[in-house]
């Protein structure tokens, strides 16, 4: 018996495999839950792993390739998308400055209607060039029938006046030049005194006693006196005022309604001679 | 006829000059032509190129031959003068000199202007002075390093 079993142990142990898979086969019907959780889950516990692994180092090259793939298409992308973005940008950009260009036409449209018929839309060509000065030149002058000592207004307010002509291009004095004077009258409380030129920016008002009713921010309107600026044009707003120590004097600062920094359009009215 | 490069500058130069942004702000550019020019002339040649730039800038402006023409005739001497004194090809110095011949630009003309009746009320030609001298020698910096480092590579490339 043990000789047979000794000769024969390879088949017989391939016989008792097959039969124990029978016997597993034949009775998974009663406890195949059991079954399927002890021996799968334990399969699967130690292969899935590895076959992770495995599946993972296989598509890696590929996922590699894919991801250069990809970047190179985003980047693209970007690329498109970033031109893209830069002409819409300087497309709205142009849309707005038209908007602001129309706004600015549409004003100086409006003021025109306003003025006398003979105002003239002048271009400005040249600002001082010396420290000292303010005043500009424009593309109007005798030819045009500019006149010395026409007005020269914008639409936020007055500009200054025409100093000096030659038949093509005149000289505007500004109101902030020092030999620029203008009358102008509180709106608010009527009191009249004469805006002066400072050299600056800002611009003074001045021969106006300590106990005028003059505050800050009042505007100062022209009055009309003095034969060069016609009537009701806005100069500026009052920002400051300073009482001299004897309280005789006070100091006014006017800062203008027009920013001369930022013009490119006046009008050139008539000397107000012309309507008289 | 040869034609004298820096004449052709001073279109470019006036050009600039009345652009708003220029000529509110009170830089003072024919001015650093005047001392940058001054310090490489003789005598008689930077007094008669401060003597044109003045006249121009003058007549460009309101009234005829005045402050800018008498002043810059002097600036141009001033610096023919310092040129034998100091160093001249180096930024700073000339930046500093710039900032010294600006100043007295600015209190000539104002003291010619008063002496005219002309003048703006003393704190209003402070704050114009200040912010003219300031923005001139800021700008003759960025002049002055340009114009030395151009001189430098043409004329001493070695050190350029």
């Amino acid at each position: 018996m043990f000789k047979f079993l000794q000769k024969n142990f390879s088949g017989l142990f391939v016989v008792f495999v097959l039969a124990v898979c029978v016997w597993l086969f034949t009775h998974r019907g009663s406890n195949r839950f059991y079954q399927a959780t002890n021996t799968k889950t334990t399969t699967l516990d130690i292969w899935l792993p590895v076959q992770k692994t495995v599946t993972y180092l296989l598509g890696l090259p590929e996922n590699i390739f894919n991801a250069i793939q990809e970047l190179r298409n985003l980047r693209q992308e970007v690329g498109r998308l970033q031109q893209e973005n830069q002409s819409l940008r300087l497309e709205l950009s142009n849309h707005h400055s038209l908007e602001s260009e129309v706004a600015r036409l549409k004003q100086i449209l409006q003021l025109k209607a306003r003025l006398p018929h003979l105002a003239k839309i002048a271009h400005i060509i040249a600002h001082d060039p010396s420290t000292w000065n303010k005043s500009f030149v424009i593309d109007l002058g005798s030819d045009d029938g500019v006149e010395p000592d026409s007005p020269v207004i914008s639409e936020q307010g007055i500009v200054g006046r025409v100093l000096e002509t030659t038949p093509k291009y005149s000289r505007v004095l500004l109101l902030s030049d020092k030999e620029s004077s203008i009358s102008g009258i509180d709106q608010r409380s009527q009191v009249t005194g004469v805006v002066l030129g400072t050299g600056r920016y800002e611009l003074r008002l001045g021969y106006v006693s300590a106990n005028e009713d003059i505050q800050k921010d009042d505007i100062i309107v022209s009055s009309g006196l003095g034969g060069v600026y016609p009537k009701g044009y806005t100069i500026g707003t009052v920002t400051k005022r300073t009482e001299s120590e004897n309280g005789l004097n006070t100091e006014i600062e006017v800062v203008p309604a027009v920013d001369f920094a930022a013009l490119d359009y006046v009008f050139v009215i008539p000397p107000i001679n012309v309507y008289e | 006829m040869r034609i004298p490069k820096e004449l052709l500058a001073l279109p470019v130069i006036f050009f600039v000059q009345q652009l708003p942004i220029v000529a509110d702000w009170g830089i003072d550019l024919p001015l650093i032509f005047v001392v940058l020019l001054g310090l490489r002339r003789d005598f008689p040649a930077a007094s008669a190129w401060g003597f044109l730039t003045g006249l121009i800038q003058d007549l460009l402006s309101v009234g005829g031959i005045g402050p800018n023409t008498i002043s810059k005739t002097l600036v141009g001497l001033g610096a023919s003068f310092l040129k034998m004194h100091v160093y001249r090809e180096k930024v700073l110095t000339q930046t500093f000199l710039i900032f010294v011949l600006s100043i007295f630009h600015e209190v000539f003309s104002y003291l010619l202007l008063r002496w005219n009746n002309a003048a703006p009320r003393a704190e209003a030609a402070l704050g114009i002075c200040s912010r003219s001298v300031l923005l001139t020698t800021l700008v003759g910096l960025v002049v002055c390093f340009f114009v030395v480092r151009f001189r430098r590579s043409r004329y001493d490339p070695a050190t350029a």
